[in-house]
């Protein structure tokens, strides 16, 4: 057991973390040890830690403690990992903001530079001012996430439709709205 | 990936870096191709552009002339390069095929139709089996969503923010949107023009029919006046029973209309004709009458006496004068001799008088015998009859003067009679003439021929005249009356043009509310058009905004700037789009290209690229290509460009290539297939050599990753 090292979790962005992973199909499994809580998931692509903390200094010691966390359950596992030894994360979320640029800040600037850049074992991902909003979660885990569902998205929806509708908002009728598209419609084919 | 899409081989002969043929397996939803730069990866996605397009955009630009071969391998110019891809589409296996040069290719498609597709056919086939909705766009969209060519990642950036916009708006099907609303305005114009006519043609109508209602009006008038016929033949009778006298009418009891009309000018003529002669005739005759007395031959006679009496006289009195004369220079001439004479003697008197012994002056004494010799009584008497008889001769010379000034006088008057009467004579002649030669109706009692009107008939113009007049305009009135009587018919032909032609006006009234109506929805249609285009326009540009972000989110390339959108700036139908990344903490936003490094700007880049690849409208294009896109990318953007290709493949067919070992072993490791129905495919590009690049493939699975992976650890 490597985790000993102790800070102040987020449980909010932890909570809205478990409920996106699991909507984007991901199994999720919340441990809490030690008075820290972490995440994991997994589906058939990669497997992830994740936790929150409440500052951004704790990153650091959270980064370290959820590492030895995922590195525990891993192993505890005994489980073929398969291509999924490649795709495995740590995610560390904080909802505070990173300040102006005076000493402390850079100093943490460059903590969370060195550990995003740490390609140890885990590929590791730090989001920083994340508000506690499902918006916001789904935002700082995109990686793990689909493209946004492009059949529900105005984008993949017919423009001249679109354009109906709009006309039909500007004083023409439906009928006639659509009788101009349809017209246009005939014309273009032809 | 969509299942209706997917190419399964490409087969390249003879094509930029390959001089024989080679055939690549692309049956995958990912096809990773890596090697070392120089060993033909370009050459491949090349040859996937000219396929679809027939040129090379990027060769076309900086080929040194026009003419340079830069299709064909450079080992065999002389033959035609070939570039063949299988696709399944829908689960039929389709062939397409370019054949050609710089200069000319043939593009085909077999399998699609019983029959093969060629050249415009098959190109047409194709955008519209690739992009339905516009697939009159297919270059495009191919060129700023399709592929991306090595090195030009940051044109999606460097693009101008007009073309950036445009790229868009195709990509989002929005030039829909700008042929519909062209359309409107087209229709609302040709609408507008159509109601302008139509509102000539009322106008032009409205009159026709206003000056059809007045002449109808002045008709029903003029026919309303109109006394029946008898009572102009009345009163033409009446007129012939007060004929004056010396002429005659005939004519008969109810006139044709048009021998009325002649009849009434003839009079007309015949009044104006005498008028003329009698009102001339009697100016003569007033200067005649001014004339004191009429001058006789007798006048002229005695005034031609007087004055030879008179001249007579003036030559008697002359010859008198001229002996007076005579006479005088005659005792002149003898004074003169007797003056010479006594001057010869004064030499011979002394200096002093012998007499008186008073001294002589000789001048004096010459001076005062000429005088004595000049003043005698005889000189002086003749000199006073000279005198007397020029007197006599001046006097009878103004007589003779004055007698001649009568003479002309006498023969002046004479003259100007003779004159008067000769104009008399011509005016009575003409007037003579007149009346011999007059028209119908009306004629005078026989003249003798040559005979001069007689001065009764003359005395008897004025009454004639008036009469005249009055039977002309009888029968100007008698005409007018009969064809007004004829106008009965007309005006009822005149009637029922009017009631056409307001029947006409109705219709094209009602045509004119129709066309208004009409141009009203269109003009409607139109502005409704132009602000729901703006909306749809607004509404579409947004959409694609959390995508451009979502994809920027997982390339994560700047610790600050999170976010990137797209700033849109609309003119009417004209825009710009910016790309702008932002640092939401600190409120700050900026163009990637100024703040970001190469590699963030690269990934950036990516990001707009790869959005506008999903976010097209309607079906976008079926997969990406992209060549070396990873160029100058930090770890942190590859493995993020990894994770996004591992959704991207689900969407589309993903063709990517690196030069980079390391990241190519990642790719190959993060893209391999975790389920059956996967399918990954690399072809590592190992050296090129004359007759093309060397290529081994293989197809990753966790195993080969492991087994590789053992080797690598030695």
């Amino acid at each position: 057991m490597s985790s000993t090292l102790v800070f102040q979790p987020d449980d909010d962005l932890i909570f809205l973390a478990q409920d996106v992973l699991s909507n984007a199909g991901y199994q999720v499994k919340k441990i809490p040890q030690n008075g820290i809580t972490v995440l994991l998931a997994e589906n058939k692509y990669s497997i992830l830690g994740l936790t929150a903390t409440a500052t951004i200094r704790d990153i650091e010691t959270a980064e370290s403690a959820l590492a030895g966390i995922m590195q525990d359950a891993i192993r505890d596992s005994r489980v073929e990992l398969g291509p999924k030894s490649w795709e495995m994360y740590l995610v560390l979320l904080t909802r505070e903001k990173l300040g102006e640029q005076d000493a402390i800040t850079r100093t943490i600037t460059r903590t969370i530079f060195e550990i995003r850049y740490d390609m140890r074992q885990f590929r590791r991902i730090v989001r920083v001012g994340v508000s506690a909003t499902e918006r916001a979660v789904r935002r700082a885990l995109v990686s793990f996430l689909d493209f946004p569902e492009l059949g529900d998205r105005t984008f993949a929806m017919d423009p001249l439709e679109l354009l109906s509708s709009a006309l039909a908002e500007h004083g023409i009728t439906k009928e006639k709205a659509d009788r101009a598209v349809g017209i246009y419609r005939t014309r273009e084919r032809t | 990936m969509p299942s209706d899409f997917r190419f399964l081989t490409l087969e390249i002969t003879r094509f930029r870096g390959v001089r024989d043929s080679m055939l690549f397996d692309l049956d995958g939803s990912v096809v990773l191709l890596h090697g070392p730069n120089g060993t033909g990866k370009t050459s491949f996605f090349d040859a996937l552009q000219w396929l679809f397009l027939g040129s090379i955009e990027r060769l076309s630009a900086v080929r040194r002339r026009k003419n340079t071969e830069h299709i064909v391998n450079v080992y065999k110019s002389q033959k035609k390069a070939r570039v063949v891809a299988d696709v399944l589409l829908n689960g039929k296996r389709i062939t397409l095929s370019r054949t050609g040069n710089y200069k000319n290719t043939t593009f085909e498609i077999s399998g699609a139709a019983p029959a093969k597709l060629y050249g415009r056919e098959a190109k047409e086939w194709l955008a519209l089996t690739l992009l339905p909705h516009h697939p009159e766009a297919l270059d495009k969209i191919f060129m700023v969503s399709g592929l991306l060519e090595q090195d030009e990642v940051r044109s999606v950036l460097q693009a101008s923010a007009k073309d950036r916009y445009d790229q868009i708006s195709i990509l989002l099907g929005l030039r829909d949107l700008q042929r519909f609303e062209d359309e409107a305005r087209e229709a609302a114009n040709k609408a507008a023009k159509y109601t302008k006519q139509a509102r000539d043609e009322f106008k032009e109508a409205e009159e026709s029919v206003e000056i059809a209602s007045v002449l109808v009006k002045k008709s029903e008038q003029e026919v309303a006046q109109l006394k029946p016929i008898e009572a102009y033949t009345e009163e033409l009778s009446r007129l012939i029973k007060e004929t004056p006298p010396h002429i005659q009418v005939e004519l008969p009891t109810v006139p044709d209309t048009a021998e009325a009309f002649i009849f009434a000018q003839n009079c007309r003529q015949l009044s104006r004709s005498l008028k003329d002669g009698w009102s001339t005739l009697n100016e003569v005759q007033a200067e005649l009458d001014g004339l004191d007395a009429r001058p006789s031959d007798e006048q002229t006679d005695e005034a031609v006496q007087v004055l030879e009496e008179h001249t007579t006289v003036v030559e008697k009195l002359e010859a008198d004068l001229g002996n007076a004369q005579e006479l005088l220079r005659s005792a002149e001439r003898d004074s003169q001799r007797v003056a010479r004479l006594a001057a010869a003697a004064i030499p011979l008197l002394g200096e002093c008088c012998p007499v008186c012994e008073q001294s002589i002056d000789p001048e004096r004494v010459e001076a005062r015998l000429h005088e004595i010799s000049t003043g005698t009584a005889e000189l002086i008497q003749h000199r006073e009859a000279v005198n007397e008889a020029a007197a006599q001769v001046k006097l009878a010379q103004e007589r003779r003067n004055e007698s001649k000034v009568h003479l002309d006088v006498v023969q002046q008057a004479h003259r100007i009679w003779k004159e008067l009467q000769q104009r008399k004579s011509q005016l009575k002649t003409q007037l003579s003439d007149i009346c011999r030669e007059t028209s119908e109706p009306v004629r005078f009692d026989a003249l003798i021929p040559d005979e001069v009107v007689p001065d009764e008939v003359v005395r008897s113009l004025p009454s004639i005249i008036k009469w005249l007049n009055r039977f002309a305009s009888s029968l100007e009135v008698y005409h007018h009356a009969v064809v007004g009587l004829q106008r009965l018919g007309d005006l009822e032909r005149s009637r029922s043009e009017l009631t056409e032609k307001k029947r006409n006006l109705e219709h094209i009234r009602k045509a004119l509310g129709e066309a208004e109506a009409h141009e009203k929805d269109h003009k409607s249609l139109l502005a409704a058009t132009t602000e729901a285009r703006i909306k749809v326009t607004e509404r579409l540009f947004e959409t694609i905004e959390p995508l451009v972000a979502d994809i920027y989110s997982r390339l994560d390339p700047h610790p600050t700037f999170t976010d990137i959108r797209f700033q849109h700036e609309r003119y009417y139908r004209r825009g710009e789009s910016h790309a702008m990344v932002s640092d939401a903490a600190a409120e700050v936003e900026a163009d990637p290209l100024v703040v970001f490094s190469s590699s963030q700007a690269n990934a950036a880049a990516l990001s707009c690229f790869l959005a506008m690849g999903l976010g097209a409208s309607g079906r976008p294009l079926p997969f990406v290509m992209l060549d070396d896109p990873l160029q100058a990318m930090d770890d942190i953007n590859v493995l993020g460009f990894a994770d996004l290709c591992r959704f991207l493949r689900t969407r589309k067919q993903l063709i990517v290539s690196t030069h980079d070992r390391r990241f190519a072993d990642l790719l190959r490791r993060k893209l391999a297939p975790r389920d059956a129905e996967d399918r990954t495919v690399v072809h590592e590009f190992i050296g090129w050599h004359r007759q093309g690049p060397t290529v081994k493939t293989a197809y990753p699975s966790y195993e080969t990753d492991i087994e590789q992976l053992l080797v690598q650890l030695g």
